[in-house]
Order: C-alpha cells, then structure tokens, then sequence
C-alpha cells in the first residue's frame, strides 16, 4: 500500500480571487491587442490630426488652344476652351447638368 | 439639354450614347432605342474583326478569290474604296495586315493585358486599289485583309441615328466611343473634345447643331511606346507623326471618321481643308471651328 499525500484543497475564496484575476488579465490584454492593431485608413480619415494631403496629378497635355479661320461653314461653333471651372451659383445650386458626351479617339 | 433623355448601353467595343428629346412619346423612345440597338447589333456581326462569325471574317479568309457579300457590306466597302482614292490612300481600309503585325491582333482589351502576339516588321499598305468589287460579291487580292474597324462604328452611328428618326422622333443623337452624329430638328448638343492624355480633361466644348464629329488619336488606343492602331499607310507601321489627335466635322460620321484619319496623319495644314481640331505634341490644339458669337 502507498501512502498517498492528503490533497490540498482550495479554499473558495483562493478560486473566486484566481478567476477574477485571470478573466481581468485576459480581458486587459484583449483590449492592448486591439489598440496595437494597425487601423484601417478609411477608418481614420477625418479623425487624424495631420489631415491627408491629397495628390492631383494633371496629366493634360494641351496648354494652348489657338482658334484659325474655318475651311468652310460648319454647323460647330467653339462655347468653351480650357475646360475649367464653372462660376459659383449665386443662389441655391441648381441640379448638375449630365456630363455633355465627348469625342477623342477611342 | 437637362430634359434630354439619355441611354446608354455597350456595342462594338465601346460605350454607345443615346440622346433623344425627352418630350418624345415614352414608348416612341423605347421604339427608336430598340431600333438603335438592333442596328448595332446587326453591324457588329457583318464588321467585326474579332468574330469568328463575322461577314469581315469570311471575306478575309476567302481573300485571293470570289466571295459572295451582302448588299450593305457591299455598300461600306464601295464606300470605303472611294474614300481611299479621295484621300490619296491615307485613309486605308485594307491594311489589317498591318495593323496585326502592330500587335493589334486582338480585341483590344486583351491587347492591354499582354496576350497580343509578336510584333512583325512593316508591312506593305495600299492594295485596296487591287479589290474588286461587282454587284453581290467581292475579291480581295491574295494575302489582304479588310479593317473597317473605325469606319464602320461612324457607318453605324449614321445608320443608328436615320433609324430613331424613321421610329418618329424629331431628333435623334447617338455616339460610339465619341464617333457621334446629331440630325433632325435638333436644339443642338454641347460635346468636349477631350485632351490626348487624359479623356477626362476637355480641352474645347463645342455645340454642334447638325452632322458628325469624329476623332482620331494615338493616345487612346495605344499599346505601348510606338504602338497604337493608326496605320500610315505610307509606312506600314504605326505613324509617329507629331499629331496626337485629330477631331473633324462632315455629314455623316463615317465621312468624319476618314477624314479624321487622314487629318491626323496630315497634321494641322489639313485645317486648310477641313473643319476640325488638330492636338500636336508641342501642347497645342488648333482648330477653326468659329468662336461661338459673344
């Protein structure tokens, strides 16, 4: 026969502290890994401090438009040239107006 | 042109633009439309080069012998033939072998992905004034092929836009990939003439109250330093001229569509001759369309 050592036995108090203590440091670590993790950009647009500068690239290549006399009458008359921008509406702006088609090549 | 109506569906590659008067009875509209779309669809099976059931492709294949064809491909090859001589053969409609031998051998979507084939030395332009044509039938000469490509998205557009008018509407707009046409009893339509390099930039807004606007350009349908699909003919490989794009007016968009090839490959002295717009590489558009009165 074997003398088997009487087991220990925890107290209910030693196992409530344990669990409460080990749920808390699961729980505190849970919250390290979010914050750590690496944030999504969209997610911090508009929130950053340093706000993102945007980068346009004008890739146009036409910088003069030079008007010469017609060959012939043509039923095609010139409104613009440059493109650019439309003046501020004075009052409440209306609905835009649908792209007008264009022509370039395809 | 806000109460316009608007449709917009895909056909021959590219994005087809409709544009009608929205007082039109709604289903008179819905009846042009679907004229429209037949149009294209029917075109598009007799021209298209990257089908294999095409009318184009029989007769390619059968090149070097008599083949029969249909009275309206008939049509736009007499066309096409005509428009040769008039342009002293810059625009070419048999210079497929050419443009193959380019890298455009394929729809050009795929061309862009890198599945286009190897490139091959110049080839020789000019023997569409070997083909012969009789009423009903066709022989192109031995190891020539048609691309009407261009030509047949502006023969299209014009036959688009007389269609919408026999369905009963006053007037009618339909563009192809910016081949476009306006006819009727039109109030006129702005349209922008985009920048070489960048479609989404206009460079000159336009109203045009009758006839046809085409482009033709080296930018656009590019592949690569050197490679695009405008043939000189004079050279057999794609031009390296200095214009980037050429924009011109005629009647009916197929006659815009030659015209702005052989603008494009003659440069901005063809001014002289046609109203358009040319864009040269030194960053300058001009054009002799009229400024619009003040």
């Amino acid at each position: 026969m074997t003398d088997h050592a009487p087991k220990r036995r925890w107290s209910k108090r030693v196992v409530r502290t344990t669990a409460w203590t080990t749920a808390g440091a699961a729980f505190i670590s849970a919250l390290g890994a979010i914050g750590a993790a690496p944030t999504p950009a969209a997610a911090t647009r508009g929130v950053s401090a340093r706000p993102v500068r945007q980068k346009i690239i004008v890739r146009r290549i036409i910088k003069k438009v030079v008007i010469v006399d017609p060959a012939g009458p043509a039923p095609v008359q010139v409104i613009t040239t440059g493109g650019g921008t439309a003046p501020a509406p004075a009052a409440a702006p209306a609905p835009a107006p649908p792209p007008p088609p264009t022509t370039g090549g395809s | 042109m806000n109460a316009d109506a608007r449709e917009t569906f895909r056909a021959m590659g590219t994005g087809v633009l409709v544009i009608a008067p929205a007082m039109a009875d709604p289903r008179m509209r819905a009846d042009a439309l679907s004229r429209i779309r037949s149009v294209f669809s029917t075109e598009e099976r007799r021209f298209s080069r990257f089908r294999g059931d095409s009318e184009l492709s029989s007769v390619n294949a059968a090149a070097g012998r008599w083949t029969t064809i249909s009275p309206g491909f008939e049509l736009l090859v007499r066309f096409t033939l005509d428009q040769a001589q008039r342009t002293g053969g810059l625009f070419d409609p048999a210079a497929l072998d050419a443009v193959v031998a380019a890298g455009y051998d394929r729809d050009f979507d795929e061309v862009l992905a890198g599945a286009r084939g190897a490139l091959h030395p110049p080839r020789q332009c000019g023997r569409w004034a070997e083909i012969e044509v009789r009423p009903g039938a066709l022989r192109l000469p031995a190891g020539v092929g048609l691309d009407l490509g261009g030509v047949a998205k502006g023969w299209t557009v014009d036959m688009a836009v007389d269609a919408a008018l026999q369905a009963g509407l006053p007037w009618a707009f339909v563009s192809a990939g910016g081949d476009l046409r306006i006819a009727g009893n039109t109030p006129g339509i702005d349209v922008a003439i985009e920048d070489p390099a960048d479609a989404d930039s206009e460079v000159v807004r336009v109203r045009l109250s009758q006839g046809a606007l085409a482009s033709s350009s080296i930018t656009k349908r590019a592949w690569g330093p050197g490679l695009h699909h405008v043939i000189d003919p004079r050279t057999g490989i794609p031009s390296d001229v200095r214009t980037l794009q050429a924009t011109v007016w005629a009647p009916t968009c197929a006659e815009a569509e030659v015209l702005a090839t052989w603008a494009l490959l003659t440069g901005p002295s063809a001014l002289a001759t046609i109203n358009g717009a040319i864009a040269t590489d030194d960053g300058e558009l001009r054009t002799n369309f009229a400024m619009e009165a003040a």
